[in-house]
C-alpha cells in the first residue's frame, strides 16, 4: 500500500515536471515563431497596403515585451521603421491607447534610435 | 611614462618620466610594430623626480634600438609552487634585493602559483593552466573596481533594454574606475577593440582560454562580454551593432546586466539553446591585475 501511494505521488509529481517544461518551451517557441515572422517582415519593402500587417506586428511586439526583456523585435525592425516612418508613425498610433501609451513610447524609441545611433 | 599602451604624440595620458635609478618589474610586454615592446611596469621604488608612485602600475615604451633597458640572462618564469613553499623569489619578490634593478638593467619575474579548479563554483570557468594571467584574472574578478562597477550597472538597469546596452556598460565601466572616463562609440560590437585602449585583454584572443570559453557562462567574473549581431545601425555606417553586457557572478535574474538584466547571457537563454541565437560571443574583456 505505502509503496502503491509513493508510484502515485512520483508519477504525479514527474507529469507536473512535465507540465511546467511543456509551458516554458512553448512560450519560447512561441517568442521564437513572432521574431522570425518580424524578421522576415523587416525585409519588406512597405506600402499603405501593408498597414494591417503592421499594425499586427506592432501589437505583436507590446506582447514580446514581458517575454524577451532584450527587446530582440524590436531592434530586427529598427532599419524598417527609418524607411517607413510615416507609415510606421501612423500604425503605432492606431495601435495606442492609455495603457499601453509609455510602452509604445519606449519601443517607438528604440525603433527610431538603434538604427540610426546604435547602442552607445 | 603613460597610463596606458597609448604612446601617440596627442594622447593625454602621460603621468611622468622614469628617472635613473627607479626601481621596477616588467608585468607584460605587448609587441608593438618596428619590432618595439610596449612594458607594463610595477614601480616598486622611486629615485629623483619621478612623479610617479610606488606600487601603481605604469606603461613604458621600448623600441628596438633602445639600450635604456637591458633583460637580463634570468629565465622569464621562475619555479612553480605555492607561497607556503620555500621558493625563492616567490611572494617577496619586491623586498628581496636579489631581485631588483636599476634602470639600467630590469629583472622579469614571474609569479607561478598552482591553480586548482573549484569544483563547487557554479560557473564552469576554471583556469587550465598555472600562469600569471590566471592570477591576474582572480584578481580582476574579485577587486572592488569591479564590485563597484557591477552594483552602478545593478542600481541603472531598466526593466527592458532601451537600446542603450553600450552607453550603460561604459557609464559603469567608468563609475568602477576600469576606464579613466566614459568615451564615445556607437556600436557595442566595437567595445571588443576599444577597450584595449584601457588595459583589457580579449581571452578570446589567447589559449587556453579561447578553446576554453565558449559561452558566456564559462567567462570569469565581472568580463566584459562582446557579441556580434548581424543586426545593422547603418546610420553610423556599422553593420553589425551587436550586444554587450557584465557578468555580474550574482546568481538569478542579475547574473548579467547592461541596460536590463538577465539570469543568463544573451546567448544563453532558453530560447537560443533551443532555437539557435543570431548574437555571437567574439570578445571576453577582463582587465589584468
Amino acid at each position: 500500500m505505502k509503496f502503491l501511494l509513493l508510484v502515485i505521488i512520483f508519477t504525479t509529481l514527474n507529469a507536473h515536471a512535465a507540465d511546467e517544461k511543456t509551458v516554458l518551451s512553448s512560450s519560447d517557441a512561441t517568442v521564437h515563431a513572432s521574431i522570425t515572422e518580424i524578421e522576415a517582415f523587416s525585409k519588406k519593402k512597405l506600402t499603405k497596403k501593408d498597414l494591417p500587417e503592421l499594425k499586427k506586428n506592432l501589437s505583436t511586439l507590446l506582447k514580446l515585451d514581458d517575454l524577451d526583456p532584450s527587446r530582440e523585435a524590436v531592434i530586427i525592425l529598427s532599419e524598417s521603421y527609418n524607411k517607413n516612418k510615416a507609415l510606421y508613425d501612423k500604425a503605432l498610433k492606431s495601435i495606442e491607447n492609455n495603457k499601453n501609451k509609455s510602452q509604445l513610447k519606449e519601443i517607438k524609441n528604440l525603433l527610431k534610435s538603434h538604427y540610426s545611433k546604435g547602442n552607445g | 611614462m603613460r597610463s596606458t599602451p597609448d604612446f601617440g604624440r596627442r594622447d593625454r595620458n602621460k603621468v611622468g618620466v622614469i628617472t635613473k635609478g627607479t626601481k621596477f618589474n616588467v608585468l607584460r610586454s605587448i609587441p608593438m610594430s618596428g619590432g618595439a615592446e610596449a612594458l607594463q611596469i610595477h614601480v616598486t621604488g622611486l629615485s629623483g623626480n619621478a612623479h610617479l608612485q610606488v606600487s601603481e602600475t605604469y606603461w613604458v615604451y621600448k623600441s628596438k634600438k633602445s639600450d635604456f633597458i637591458k633583460v637580463d640572462n634570468r629565465p622569464r618564469e621562475t619555479q612553480a609552487g605555492s607561497t607556503d613553499l620555500p621558493c625563492d623569489g616567490c611572494g617577496e619578490v619586491q623586498s628581496s634585493s636579489a631581485n631588483q634593478r636599476d634602470i639600467g638593467e630590469v629583472t622579469t619575474t614571474i609569479i607561478r602559483q598552482e591553480n586548482q579548479p573549484d569544483e563547487n563554483a557554479e560557473d564552469t570557468y576554471a583556469p587550465r593552466t598555472p600562469g600569471n594571467l590566471d592570477q591576474q584574472i582572480r584578481n580582476y574578478s574579485n577587486s572592488s573596481k569591479v564590485e563597484t562597477t557591477i552594483n552602478f550597472a545593478l542600481r541603472r538597469k531598466r526593466a527592458r533594454s532601451v537600446g542603450r546596452c553600450y552607453r550603460y556598460v561604459k557609464d559603469a565601466l567608468a563609475a568602477g574606475k576600469l576606464i579613466p572616463s566614459w568615451y564615445s562609440g556607437v556600436a557595442a560590437r566595437t567595445g571588443k577593440e576599444a577597450l584595449k585602449r584601457y588595459g583589457f585583454i580579449n581571452l578570446l584572443d589567447t589559449e587556453p582560454y579561447k578553446s576554453d570559453i565558449k559561452k558566456p557562462s564559462q567567462a570569469p567574473k565581472g568580463a566584459v562580454l562582446v557579441y556580434s549581431s548581424g543586426v545593422p545601425c547603418k546610420g553610423t555606417r556599422i553593420p553589425d551593432c551587436g550586444h554587450i553586457e557584465i557578468k555580474t557572478g550574482r546568481a538569478g535574474s542579475n547574473a548579467y546586466v547592461s541596460d536590463y538584466s538577465y539570469p543568463t547571457g544573451i546567448n544563453e537563454t532558453p530560447r537560443a539553446v533551443r532555437f539557435g541565437s543570431r548574437y555571437r560571443l567574439i570578445g571576453v574583456m577582463i582587465k589584468p591585475m
